[in-house]
């Protein structure tokens, strides 16, 4: 089974794992541009705690900021090396989740939403069981 | 290892898979991994399913053991009303 995978967040190389959160908020800004706060929890093996990162879309724009979000709608909690694999299209979210290696919380239906539709490298149908 | 803290809002399961949803906050759901292919028959897991059916129609307050970024559950613990 193959699942939904995103768009390339790091195009053209490998960039600070910031641009991948600035491409994020730049999709979402032009896809629907739709009030959302999203936090990134990045987990790094020297680290105790995880790294907040938000991204928050609102109706003036988009700000990706190094902090946690205040409010937010869905938190991805992954480690790093699983965010950069998701960020080039390697790896879909949902198999990440499915395999041990990312948690989500918030609002589950706002999640699907943006990370496997919004932020989707092309449209894909849901396996019958995540609908 | 991590805690989360919550109430049962929804069990799926099917032969495939095994989900638990829990409610953290009023505003806040996490959603965890029983089993997904194969791994259905490992030890606990029979366990947990009856204890989460019990949680999710007594509305008690269960906490869930994982990995800090994973959806595995690793334990379930149930919480007196």
């Amino acid at each position: 089974m193959s699942y939904v995978r995103l768009q390339k967040l790091t195009e053209p190389m490998r960039p600070e794992i910031a641009t991948t959160f600035h491409r994020v908020a730049e999709i979402l800004k032009t896809k629907n541009g739709r009030p959302l706060q999203l936090q990134f929890s990045i987990v790094d093996k020297e680290a105790e705690e995880p790294t907040p990162w938000s991204v928050a879309i609102t109706k003036e724009g988009a700000q990706v900021e190094a902090k946690a979000a205040e409010r937010p709608d869905v938190e991805i909690i992954t480690a790093a090396e699983t965010w950069w694999e998701i960020a080039e299209g390697k790896l879909s979210p949902l198999e990440a989740f499915l395999t041990g290696r990312l948690r989500v919380r918030g609002h589950i239906e706002r999640a699907k939403r943006v990370f496997l539709q919004d932020l989707a490298a092309a449209p894909a149908q849901l396996p019958d069981w995540l609908r | 290892m991590a805690l989360s803290t919550g109430t049962v809002s929804c069990l799926n399961l099917s032969d495939g898979f095994g989900f638990v949803s829990i409610k953290t906050s009023p505003t806040t759901e996490e959603a965890f991994i029983l089993w997904f292919g194969n791994n259905r028959s490992a030890g606990p897991i029979a366990l947990w399913v009856p204890e989460l059916q019990l949680a999710l129609a007594r509305s008690l307050t269960v906490v869930i053991q994982h990995a800090t970024s994973s959806a595995f559950i690793e334990a379930v613990r149930i919480n007196a009303p």
